[in-house]
């Protein structure tokens, strides 16, 4: 079994407040996890994810890597061989949305400037947001920088996809449309949902619930 | 008795929390040079283009959009020096010094500060500001979470463009100041301009030019620097960002104060 996200007993942040039940979960390549719960926990739950902070106990391994334990160099390796579309979305205000796909392309992936702009314009034509690169994100309605912030993780082609309450505001029609190309596009996904969506579920090879009662298979 | 042991001990808690902070603060500020070097040295080929967009709005801004208020102040120190000096110089029969004078003090001197003072006004300011928005907004973390090193894309290209403008300003500021003088002698003191020019010309040497935009350079990526570190350092909340622009421009001003200071004093020292 080839595992790219494995919670082992974790029980939340060093530093921060304990999680009631401790959380054990994994993500197999090829698939997609479903969780739902709340903004709480799934702020944490990220941030262990990309080694912004490190767990106060169990272990986390993203990729086969401890996160907490790499050095700068290598946790912002690791960090560029996912892609997210977390909350807040991050979307730079001064950018365009054109400008908000190419910098991360440019400066994280390694692209040239001309075959970022290249694919870019690609990414933008296949999420429907070619109408919306020349504007800035405080100017975009919500469910258009939902799909903006999903292209930009999109958009170096990662292998594992974290995202958070993604599509929120989209209707169901394109969310089916996004997702599937999500599941095209990365090898494994992440999916953490604040709310009930059947959409998203039927996207999912495993669906939990996480709340005050325990880290389990969703009914 | 009690309740003056009591500010005893509230004083030098005070004072070891002030210290303690102050230590904190330059800690942050020289990891925050560390960070800035690497930065430099592993910065991503490929961008190159890219940072040249970014430097040449960043010099736009700093450089280009502050053309017109540091040529109307330029103009009006340059004047209003040589108007004071006139007053004093016609008392020792020394009007023809004015260049000289304004060799001295303001090509040297004020040129460069007022350059810096105008760039920590309008782009420290922006600077701060902005980024401190940007970790307030959450944008800083998603880059660093997409794998961008927020230096690198933030921070380098500021440093780089506020020390080419604020360079660019002080000789700018400069050319006009000495314009500026040359109206005001030929009006006041009724000196050519012939004359005024080679008065200024016997003041200074291609070393001043040299040392105003070495000095240009050094106030410009200093401020850029400290604006850019009070911007990020800032809490994530709201109330953070005028205090990040304050602190910003409170170390900035005293950082090319200083600077400035160490300069005057080097040049002194050398010269004597």
């Amino acid at each position: 079994m080839d595992v790219v996200i494995d919670f082992n007993l974790v029980q939340g942040e060093r530093r921060a407040l304990r999680w009631a039940h401790p959380v054990s979960f994994h993500v197999e390549r090829g698939k997609s996890v479903l969780i739902r719960t709340n903004s709480t926990l799934s702020a944490p739950l990220f941030r262990l994810c990309l080694g912004f902070s490190e767990p106060s106990s169990g272990t986390v391994n993203v990729a086969g890597r401890n996160p907490a334990g790499l050095n700068r160099h290598d946790v912002r390796e690791l960090r560029r061989s996912l892609g997210c579309a977390l909350e807040p979305d991050g979307l730079v205000a001064n950018l365009t949305l054109r400008m908000n796909l190419i910098v991360p392309l440019v400066f994280a992936t390694g692209l040239e400037y001309e075959e970022a702009i290249t694919r870019a314009e690609s990414m933008l034509d296949v999420m429907h947001l070619t109408m919306w690169g020349d504007t800035r994100p405080a100017s975009l309605p919500a469910e258009v920088r939902q799909t903006a912030a999903l292209a930009r993780a999109l958009c170096p082609r990662p292998a594992l996809l974290l995202l958070e309450n993604p599509l929120a505001s989209v209707d169901n029609k394109e969310t089916r449309r996004l997702l599937s190309l999500c599941r095209v596009q990365s090898e494994s996904l992440l999916i953490v949902t604040h709310r009930y969506d059947s959409v998203l579920e039927e996207f999912s090879d495993a669906i939990w619930q996480w709340d005050d009662d325990g880290f389990r298979v969703a009914a | 008795m009690a309740s003056r042991d009591l500010t005893l001990t509230g004083s030098f808690t005070a004072l070891g929390g002030k210290a303690r902070d102050t230590g904190a603060t330059i800690t942050e500020g020289v990891r925050f040079l560390g960070s800035c070097a690497r930065a430099v040295a592993s910065f991503p080929k490929n961008a190159r283009s890219l940072r040249r967009r970014i430097l040449y709005l960043q010099v736009r801004f700093t450089a280009v959009d502050a053309i017109p208020i540091i040529a109307g102040l330029a103009l009006l120190i340059g004047a209003l020096v040589i108007a004071q000096a006139h007053a004093q110089a016609v008392r020792f029969g020394a009007s023809e010094a004015l260049g000289r004078l304004l060799a001295t003090i303001i090509v040297r001197e004020l040129g460069p500060l007022f350059a810096a003072i105008i760039v920590v006004a309008r782009s420290g300011t922006a600077i701060a500001s902005e980024l401190a928005t940007s970790r307030v907004l959450g944008e800083v973390t998603a880059l660093e979470a997409l794998g961008v090193d927020p230096i690198q894309y933030m921070v380098l290209p500021r440093l780089v463009a506020s020390a080419i403008s604020v360079a660019i300003l002080a000789i700018y500021f400069d050319t006009i100041a000495v314009l500026g003088g040359m109206v005001a002698t030929a009006y006041l003191a009724h000196l050519p301009p012939v004359d005024y020019l080679e008065s200024l010309r016997m003041g200074m040497s291609a070393w001043d030019i040299v040392i105003v935009m070495l000095k240009g350079a050094m106030f410009g990526i200093g401020t850029a620097g400290i604006c850019c570190w009070a911007g990020l350092r800032a809490a994530r909340t709201p109330a953070a960002i005028p205090q990040s622009v304050t602190r910003g421009v409170v170390f900035a001003m005293v950082y090319v104060f200083g600077v400035s200071a160490v300069f005057t004093i080097g040049q002194s020292l050398w010269t004597s």
